[in-house]
């Protein structure tokens, strides 16, 4: 908004020479070498036509303009080539900034010499790739297909996928040195108010030079930015993207970015994919707990393991005690320092594997899993079980959907190791207690974070924490406040038959 | 002092008080409970503990009688309305004092526990420290935090209760009998000693404003103090079963001990684990009665409250670091336990008639607006 009113200070550059046009055009671009122009005189007129040659399709200039201008044989206006032009979008531009920024963002600019007004057409030519499989988040069953980095692929895909007359995609232009836009994507027929607003003023308020990407407009207009939790999900899945925003969320859309962001997030969605939805109900609860239980075994295991280690040994069985003392026996180290260089290890190999190729990346787990592991108990480095239940840990971290949230749960695990290894169980529960306090106070876009466990909403519990089958379940998580409440009107034959009827 | 006006998204449902006024209750008198009633009323103790809570839903009747009748107030604006400015003040700050005696007798009784069961050479102000960062931090974000928090901490504790059923398994049912040998003079003193143990309701003077369906607030407190008082009768009985007379008059702290039988394939001794697990049950203790403090500070002085609470906790901080013996700590506890039966249990009452009374003048005003 605040562009527009900048624009309107300037004063008006037109009317104006062709060739001083041309030069000032040129010099707007620092002498660029893309810059065309091509300059024809019609029925006595001097005409220009402007574009940057890579950002436009050329065959539309020459089929659709300067093919049409030329057979006529009428005086050309500005308000005649406006009516005239077989291509919509048709803007009438008076600053030489503004025709600039049009030029870059792959409009045509045609200027008749004497006239009050420059006009520019858009005809940009964005290389852009299809829509491809999801990578971050694969999904076994379901819709592959996945956001692209262009914001009229997705704003497509979104339009196809929820055909409702009350989806809102509203534009915000961000970024003071690299505008970008960007798009807020909700249905106001379900959306609360109050999400809208809150989100709408964020990213007004937000000043920054450049978005690189919706994963970083996320972090400029988070509640929290100290947390090391997400607070707002990024998704590359237009299935999970656009069943959120018919649940009563809101979406935002950045261009040049394969991700969508949904707002506001609990903690629980990150555990959530849209597979436990197409899987029958039964199997998405059990793996939605499992997931959880995942998440708890990976801040849990290998703290518990150093903290029974150096201070408590008497909550070790008889049993595991022994093959446990064997095999330590060999450790020159400390528990914590074991644990740490164990889990150090884990996470260079996560980390190579993922900045390496792929086919590199394959001897890379095969290096740093067998030969390393294998050599590493043989050495003495660590002990055998500490392999098992850091591998475990480790696994267990990767079930999580999303990977920023997958992320944060590993980080999470060193501080809690050191606190195990430094104050035994009483430093692991000191921890669990902050992650916990501090998961209460967290908030997303003004709506508790930690819901439908606090504020607790036994009714959000099914489809956050358990998945109902879908005839149970027609009701709108109460958590993002939407407007109408019911998905769907209750099936009526529910009256229960006796045996033999 | 003026009213309290909640904005929306701080206000909270009434049936949270089920659950807060009970983890307030419950805490680390818990642990050494059984014993202490036992000494008294032997295997009678169920008696005392019934009628402590009966007097004590009495109590809490009462409490909500008097809230009702000022509608909006909590209990420094309800002391300043009837008793006018000063004694109102004198008051507020009394309570402000007790309040901060309860946490200071949890804090100094939590920090034994680890003494014993973890860590003997363990500094007491660094388990202080432990704790008070927690609170601190809990606190910081306000009432709504506080509260759910406490709320989360009593989900992540009470699954507890169903490891009892382990020594329940190993009751000797002979310890029960004979019954009803107990005398009044017994029951007498059985009910006094409960006093310290089921305080804590205390927290429904300062947080009835933020409620924000006031019509269930007796229903809801009524309910926090039967489960409480099955709480109690629960653990304190499955104890007497379990331990011989003689045994339980020596355990300090029967409920820690009890845990000792359980064991997982994974844990063999899970009383280690539940002590630790215990910071769980008592933060939400701390945590809402240094908000408590805090926030009545606020409203009876003016401060701002981060910098009472900051001041709270450094005080704490000073007093378990220096104060660090067993003694003194059962000194402070009885001494607690005495103020909280007088402020806790005794003063609803004090306040009863000033309540009619401003019952008395809305309907008059009723009356005449009518």
């Amino acid at each position: 908004m605040r562009r527009r009113s900048r624009k309107k200070t300037s004063s008006s550059y037109f009317p104006c020479e062709i060739d001083k046009f041309a030069t000032d055009i040129k010099d707007f671009f620092q002498s660029s070498p893309d810059v065309s122009s091509k300059q024809f005189e019609h029925q006595g007129q001097k005409i220009i036509v402007i574009f940057i040659n890579y950002m436009v399709k050329k065959e539309n200039i020459y089929k659709h303009i300067i093919h049409v201008m030329q057979q006529s044989d009428e005086e050309w206006n500005t308000e005649s080539l406006m009516n005239k032009i077989p291509i919509s979008g048709g803007e009438l531009r008076s600053s030489l900034k503004e025709i600039g920024e049009d030029l870059m963002m792959g409009s045509v600019a045609i200027y008749i010499e004497g006239q009050e007004h420059c006009i520019t057409y858009g005809v940009p030519q964005l290389e852009q790739r299809e829509p491809e499989r999801a990578e971050t988040e694969s999904l076994i069953f379901g819709p592959q297909i996945a956001f692209t980095e262009s914001i009229q692929t997705n704003l497509n895909i979104i339009h196809w996928r929820l055909d409702n007359p009350s989806l809102v995609t509203e534009k915000f232009i961000v970024g003071n040195e690299i505008p970008t836009e960007v798009r807020l994507v909700y249905l106001k027929s379900i959306a609360d108010d109050e999400n809208v607003k809150e989100m709408r003023r964020r990213l007004n308020k937000l000043q920054t030079d450049d978005v690189l990407e919706s994963s970083v407009l996320t972090q400029y207009i988070e509640d929290n930015s100290y947390s090391i939790f997400p607070q707002l999900y990024v998704t590359e899945l237009p299935d999970r993207f656009c069943y959120e925003i018919k649940e009563g969320k809101i979406g935002v859309m950045v261009d040049k970015s394969p991700s969508g962001v949904i707002a506001p997030t609990n903690f629980f969605s990150f555990f959530e994919s849209t597979e436990d939805l197409y899987t029958r109900w039964n199997m998405g609860t059990f793996i939605r707990f499992m997931r959880l239980i995942a998440m708890f075994l990976s801040i849990t295991l290998t703290p518990f393991y150093v903290a029974a280690i150096t201070f408590h040994y008497e909550i070790i069985p008889t049993a595991l005690l022994v093959s446990l003392g064997h095999s330590r026996s060999r450790v020159p180290f400390p528990p914590l320092l074991e644990a740490l260089i164990l889990e150090f290890l884990i996470e260079l190999i996560r980390e190579a594997g993922a900045r390496l190729p792929t086919k590199v990346g394959q001897t890379m787990g095969i290096v740093g899993g067998i030969v390393i592991g294998q050599a590493i108990v043989q050495a003495g480095f660590t002990s055998n079980i500490l392999i098992i239940i850091v591998a475990l840990s480790a696994l267990a971290s990767f079930t999580i959907p999303s990977y920023l949230m997958g992320t944060a749960i590993r980080i999470m695990r060193f501080p809690l190791i050191i606190m195990a290894g430094l104050w035994g169980v009483i430093g692991i529960f000191y921890s669990y207690a902050l992650i916990l306090i501090h998961v209460v106070k967290l908030q997303s876009l003004k709506r508790p974070y930690f819901s439908p466990i606090y504020p607790f909403r036994y009714k959000d519990l099914d489809n956050s924490i358990l998945r109902l089958p879908f005839l149970q379940s027609n009701y709108r998580a109460a958590s993002n406040m939407p407007k109408d409440k019911k998905r769907f009107e209750e099936p009526s034959n529910t009256k229960k038959r006796d045996i033999e009827e | 002092m003026k009213s309290l006006s909640i904005p929306k998204e701080n206000q909270i449902k009434a049936w949270y008080l089920f659950i807060i006024l009970h983890t307030m209750q419950v805490g680390v008198g818990m642990a050494g409970y059984p014993r202490l009633v036992f000494m008294e009323a032997r295997q009678d103790s169920w008696i005392p503990i019934i009628i402590t809570g009966l007097i004590l839903h009495l109590v809490i009747a009462c409490m909500v009688f008097v809230l009702n009748s000022f509608e909006k107030e909590d209990l420094p604006g309800i002391l300043t309305k009837s008793m006018g400015k000063y004694v109102g003040l004198v008051v507020s700050s009394l309570f402000v004092i007790y309040f901060l005696l309860l946490f200071l007798s949890v804090i100094a009784n939590y920090i034994e526990f680890v003494q014993v069961f973890i860590f003997p050479q363990m500094k007491s102000w660094f388990i202080g420290l432990l704790l008070l960062t927690l609170v601190w931090y809990a606190v910081y974000g306000g009432i709504r935090v506080a509260i759910g928090s406490s709320f989360v901490f009593f989900l992540s504790s009470i699954w507890m209760v169903g490891l009892l059923h382990k020594p329940i398994t190993q009751i000797d049912s002979r310890n029960y009998f004979p019954m009803f040998q107990v005398g009044l003079d017994e029951i007498y003193q059985g009910v006094l000693i409960s006093s310290y143990t089921f305080l804590g309701f205390e927290l429904l003077w300062m947080v009835y404003p933020f409620i924000n369906d006031k019509k269930r607030v007796g229903r809801y407190s009524q309910f926090a103090i039967v489960f409480t008082v099955a709480m109690y009768l629960l653990t304190t009985m499955v104890a007497i079963g379990y331990f011989s007379p003689r045994q339980l008059e020596e355990k300090v702290w029967p409920l820690l001990t009890l845990f000792k039988v359980i064991s997982f394939p994974m844990f063999e001794r899970f009383d280690i684990l539940a002590v630790a697990l215990w910071i769980l049950v008592i933060l939400p203790n701390l945590i809402l009665l240094a908000w408590m403090v805090s926030f009545t500070c606020k409203r009876v002085h003016g401060w701002k409250q981060k910098y009472c609470l900051a001041v709270m906790i450094i005080f704490s901080l000073l007093f378990v670091s220096i104060f660090d013996d067993r003694e003194l700590v059962n000194k402070l506890t009885d001494f607690t336990g005495r103020v909280g039966l007088f402020l806790g249990f005794g003063f609803p009452f004090v306040l009863l008639p000033f309540a009619i009374r401003q019952r008395m003048k809305g309907k008059k005003k009723n009356a005449k607006s009518s």
